[in-house]
């Protein structure tokens, strides 16, 4: 028996067996979502651990004693921060209209790996594009986002709506 | 990365668990595949493919973004079959034959279904650190390099293992008269 004749048994055999049996995970995906709820990954735990941390970390700011933002974890629950779960970048800068598309770099990682940024405090309303840009090559949009579009070159940007002072949630 | 993978994993990754079923759906023939290749029994595979994708989950975050996420499933998928070999020491072959094929003609279907099961047994015969790698390499068709990521071995030491692998089983399927044409 040749080697490919071989190769060529063995890979019909492992499909005609498997596609025998593949019945048996029909519904997989919905038995792992059903039973996922109690089930979070790591980082949602450690996401609330960090929340707290965030909330530790302001109060001793409060009484002058901040210690640095790369130690604190990444306060994402202000509306205000721009976040993007992404541990094994090397760096993530944000690229938006209101950047004019040049790529500001974004603190962390913290130590679930969030990166984040705070928008500028003199952004005016109104409604902007924006996306990612990790380890000065790949293109990311937020997952977070409410709203996306497709790009003439064919990526995705996320949609970021700014209220005015007086309103605070996005359409 | 397919079509839309790398954020599905990024909603996953915030707790989406219908991103992840998505995922789920995406892989689960392919890592079924591989477990069932691996252990030899679909009861087992089915148990293997669950447990593969809640580990997987549980663990997204030491996913690195920028590799092949497949690469990365088949790698948590063969380590929980590793695990569940080690545990249940399942090195036995399978003893039944399940039917295997729909066809039109009864003779031509049982011939297939005997020549896949003589196959599949020489398979289970192999030692687990043979069937591992063959699986990986000609049902999930990665390459050495790959196959060595998700086995945790030197590229060599796969190159070799595929070898013997093979090389045992070209053995046990000239003894029972099986050639390469079917």
């Amino acid at each position: 028996m040749h080697e490919h004749e071989l190769e060529s048994l063995l890979k019909e055999t492992l499909t005609r067996y498997a596609d025998a049996h593949r019945d048996r995970i029909a519904d997989l995906e919905y038995e792992i979502v059903e039973e996922l709820p109690e089930s979070r990954p790591n980082p949602r735990p450690r996401w609330s651990f960090a929340l707290a941390g965030a909330a530790a970390v302001a109060a001793v700011f409060a009484i002058g004693l901040w210690v640095g933002l790369n130690l604190s974890a990444a306060p994402c629950s202000d509306p205000d921060v721009l976040c993007l779960v992404y541990p094994n970048a090397k760096s993530v800068s944000l690229a938006s209209q209101f950047t004019l598309w040049e790529p500001v770099p974004m603190n962390g990682p913290d130590r679930s790996g969030v990166w984040w940024l705070r928008l500028p405090k003199d952004i005016k309303p109104g409604r902007y594009e924006y996306g990612f840009i990790v380890d000065g090559t790949r293109w990311v949009y937020d997952p977070r986002a409410t709203e996306f579009v497709h790009t003439f070159d064919d990526k995705i940007n996320s949609v970021l709506y700014v209220a005015p002072p007086e309103e605070s949630e996005q359409p | 990365m397919g079509e839309g993978e790398l954020e599905l994993i990024q909603r996953a990754l915030h707790g989406d668990v219908d991103a992840w079923g998505e995922i789920v759906r995406r892989y689960k023939d392919a890592v079924f595949g591989i477990a069932l290749g691996i252990l030899g029994n679909p009861a087992d595979a089915e148990d293997a493919a669950h447990d593969a994708f809640i580990r997987a989950y549980e663990g997204l975050h030491t996913f690195h973004l920028d590799k092949r996420f497949s690469t990365w499933i088949f790698a948590v998928t063969a380590n929980v079959c590793k695990n569940k070999l080690r545990r249940e020491r399942l090195f036995a072959p399978l003893k039944h034959i399940s039917r295997l094929t729909k066809g039109s003609d009864p003779a031509q279907q049982l011939a297939q279904q005997e020549r896949t099961q003589i196959i599949k047994d020489a398979i289970d015969q192999l030692k687990p650190a043979y069937r591992m790698p063959l699986v990986l390499r000609y049902y999930a068709e990665l390459d050495y390099k790959e196959i060595a990521e998700a086995l945790g071995l030197p590229e060599g030491t796969v190159k070799t293992r595929l070898h013997r692998a093979k090389s045992q089983l070209k053995h046990i399927l000239e003894q029972k008269g099986v050639t390469g044409h079917a």
